[in-house]
C-alpha cells in the first residue's frame, strides 16, 4: 500500500502545480505536469487492478481518468473508467464514474468523424441523462433548437447594425434566407449539423460577408459566455439589449446540469475546426450584474411562480407582463427587461413560470430571470 | 483556528493542509476573495452558517486585483474553487477531522476528511462542496436537496458533509451525512 500511497500522492502534488499553471495561463506547463501526474495516479491505479480494496480502487481509476481526460487520452481515460465499472465501487463513485465516460464520449462526438462542414454549418451535440445514444427526449432537444435559430437570426442582425428588434417578427426577406437546415441526427451522444439557407441574393445581407463571418461570430460568442469573460462580450456585442438578448438565449442553450450536462457546438472557420463545449450550467448564469442592484432592491429580492397570462408590448411603454400566482391569489405585474420580451418571455406564454426579480412596488416587480416550469 | 475564534479567516488555508498543499490553499482563498468582492462585501462580512451548526462568523479576507480578477474570470470555477476554500476551513472548524487526502474528480478536486490513521481513502469522509455566486433561498435549498440525494447513505454508500456556500449573502450550510 506505501508504493500506492506515494505515486498518488506525487501525483495529486503535481495535479495542484498543473491546475496552477493553468490558472496563470501557463498552457504548455499545465499540459507537461497534467501528463506527468496522470502517468502516476495511473501507475498507482494499476498495482490495485486486482484488488477489492474499495473505495480506494475505484476513488484512484476515477482520479487517473480525470487526469487522462486533462491529457485527451480519450482511451486510456476509457479503459481506466470502465475496469474502475467493472470492480464494486460505492454507489456515489460509480455514478461519477459513468458521467465521467459520457464525458469521454462526448469529447470524442465533438470531432466531426467523417462529416464534411461547410462554412454555413454548425455540429451541435448533446450529452446527458436525457440523452442516450442517437436519441434524445425531444423536450430538450427542440427548445434549444429554436434558441439556437433566433440567436442566429439576431446574430446577422446585430452585425447588420439593425436597432434591436423589441417585438414583431423579423422582416421576411431575412427570415426566407435564414432559415435553419436540420441533418439527421447521428448516433453519437445525440448530434445534428445545423445549416444555415443561403442567401440567393447578397444584397439581402450588406455589409455581412454571410458564409464566413455569422457562425464565427456565434461560435467566438459562445466561446467568451462560456469563459465568462464578460467584458470582452460586452465589447462584442455592444448594444445591451442585443448583450442581454445574447445571453438569455445563451442560457437557454446552456446544459441544466440534471438532464443535460454538456452542449457542443463546432464549426469550421476557415480550414480551423473550432469547438465550444458549454459546461455552464443554467442555474449558475445569471442575467444581470448583481452591483447593478441597489441595497434597497436586493432587500425585496423575491421568487414568485405562476402562469404567464398577459403581455403588454405596446410602443412608448416599458413592456410588462401578468403572471397569475393561483396558489396564492396573487396577480403580479412584472417589468420585462429591454432584450428579453420577444424572443425569451414570448415562448412562454401561458407556460407555469418562476420569475426572480425585486418588489418595486404593491405586486409589481422588475424582472431578473424567468424559467419555464418543467412539469 | 478554534471553534472559540469567532473569525474565519480565509488567508489560513495559504498555509495548506495535509491534503492541500500550500499553493493550491493559495489559489482556492484567492477564489473566495474574488467571489465576495464580486458581490460588493468587504472583510468582515458575517457569514451565516446553518444545517448542524447554526452560527455567525466574520470573514477575514484580503482584497482582490485585476490580475487575480482576470486569472478568475470563468465564474463557475471561481465560485466552485471559492466555496472549497470557505468549505474546507470550516470542517476543520467545525469537526475533529483535517482534510487528509485529496484524489482528482472532473475538473476540481475530491476531497476526504480523517484523522489519518488509515491510508488514502479508507474510513474517510468525502466533503461534497457545491457553491453558488448569488441566490436566492430556493436555489440554496434546490442545491442542498440534490446534494442530500447524492449522498443518501446506504449500504455501498460512503460518509459525506456536505457544504454550500452562497456568496451574496453570505450563507453556509454544514451537514454531516
Amino acid at each position: 500500500m506505501k508504493d500506492v500511497v506515494d505515486l498518488h500522492t506525487k501525483a495529486m502534488d503535481l495535479a495542484e502545480q498543473a491546475f496552477v499553471s493553468k490558472l496563470h495561463s501557463d498552457f504548455i506547463g499545465f499540459s507537461k505536469l497534467s501528463l506527468e501526474a496522470f502517468q502516476f495516479e495511473k501507475a498507482a491505479a494499476d498495482l490495485l487492478i486486482n484488488s477489492t480494496d474499495e473505495p480506494n480502487r475505484s476513488v484512484l481509476h476515477r482520479s487517473a481518468a480525470s487526469l487522462a481526460i486533462d491529457c485527451k487520452e480519450w482511451r486510456e481515460a476509457e479503459r481506466l473508467i470502465t475496469r474502475a465499472l467493472s470492480g464494486e465501487p460505492p454507489v456515489e463513485i460509480a455514478e461519477e464514474l459513468r458521467d465521467l465516460l459520457q464525458v469521454v464520449y462526448f469529447d470524442r462526438h465533438l470531432e466531426l468523424k467523417g462529416i464534411k462542414l461547410d462554412n454555413t454549418e454548425l455540429q451541435f451535440s448533446l450529452a446527458g441523462k436525457a440523452v442516450s445514444h442517437g436519441t434524445v427526449q425531444s423536450r430538450f432537444v427542440i427548445d434549444r433548437l429554436k434558441s439556437t435559430e433566433t440567436l442566429f437570426l439576431r446574430t446577422i442582425e446585430r452585425k447588420q447594425n439593425r436597432p434591436f428588434r423589441e417585438k414583431g417578427k423579423a422582416e421576411k426577406n431575412l427570415t426566407d434566407h435564414v432559415n435553419l437546415y436540420l441533418s439527421v441526427p447521428r448516433a453519437a451522444s445525440f448530434a445534428v449539423t445545423l445549416r444555415l439557407g443561403e442567401p440567393t441574393n447578397q444584397l439581402f445581407l450588406p455589409g455581412l460577408n454571410y458564409k464566413e463571418n455569422v457562425i464565427d461570430e456565434v461560435i467566438t460568442c459562445f466561446d467568451l459566455f462560456n469563459k465568462s469573460e464578460d467584458e470582452q462580450l460586452k465589447e462584442r456585442i455592444k448594444d445591451p439589449s442585443y448583450y442581454t438578448n445574447f445571453v438569455a438565449l445563451a442560457k437557454s442553450i446552456a446544459p441544466d446540469g440534471e438532464n443535460i450536462d454538456l452542449v457542443g457546438l463546432t464549426a469550421l472557420s476557415g480550414s480551423e475546426i473550432r469547438t465550444v463545449k458549454l459546461t455552464r450550467r443554467t442555474k449558475s448564469i445569471a442575467l444581470f450584474n448583481p452591483l447593478h442592484i441597489s441595497i434597497q432592491e436586493e432587500n425585496k429580492f423575491i421568487v414568485v411562480k405562476g402562469r404567464l397570462e398577459y403581455a403588454d408590448s405596446r410602443k412608448n411603454k416599458a413592456p410588462t407582463i401578468k403572471l397569475n400566482d393561483e396558489e396564492h391569489k396573487k396577480a403580479y405585474t412584472i417589468q420585462v427587461p429591454d432584450g428579453m420580451m420577444s424572443d425569451i418571455v414570448k415562448p412562454l406564454w401561458e407556460e407555469a413560470v418562476e420569475i426572480e426579480g425585486h418588489l418595486v412596488g404593491k405586486n409589481k416587480i422588475k424582472m431578473s430571470d424567468i424559467r419555464k416550469i418543467e412539469a | 483556528m478554534t471553534d472559540n475564534d469567532p473569525d474565519l479567516v480565509l488567508s489560513s488555508l495559504s498555509t495548506g493542509l495535509p491534503g492541500v498543499t500550500s499553493s493550491l490553499g493559495s489559489s482556492m482563498v484567492e477564489a473566495a476573495c474574488v467571489c465576495l468582492s464580486d458581490v460588493g462585501h468587504e472583510s468582515g462580512v458575517t457569514l451565516f452558517l446553518e444545517g448542524d451548526f447554526e452560527k455567525q462568523m466574520k470573514i477575514i479576507f484580503d482584497g482582490v486585483d485585476d490580475q487575480a480578477r482576470r486569472a478568475w474570470a470563468d465564474e463557475q470555477f471561481c465560485t466552485e474553487f471559492g466555496a472549497y476554500c470557505i468549505s474546507l476551513l470550516l470542517a476543520v472548524r467545525l469537526t475533529p477531522l483535517t482534510v487528509i487526502e485529496r484524489s482528482r474528480k472532473g475538473t476540481g478536486f475530491d476531497f476526504w476528511l480523517g484523522d489519518g490513521t488509515e491510508p488514502l481513502f479508507t474510513k474517510k469522509a468525502r466533503m461534497e462542496i457545491s457553491g453558488i455566486r448569488r441566490g436566492n433561498p430556493t436555489s440554496i435549498k434546490s442545491r442542498l436537496r440534490k446534494k442530500k440525494i447524492q449522498v443518501t447513505p446506504t449500504d455501498g454508500t460512503l460518509p459525506a458533509h456536505i457544504s454550500i456556500v452562497e456568496f451574496g449573502k453570505p450563507k453556509a450550510i454544514f451537514e454531516a451525512k
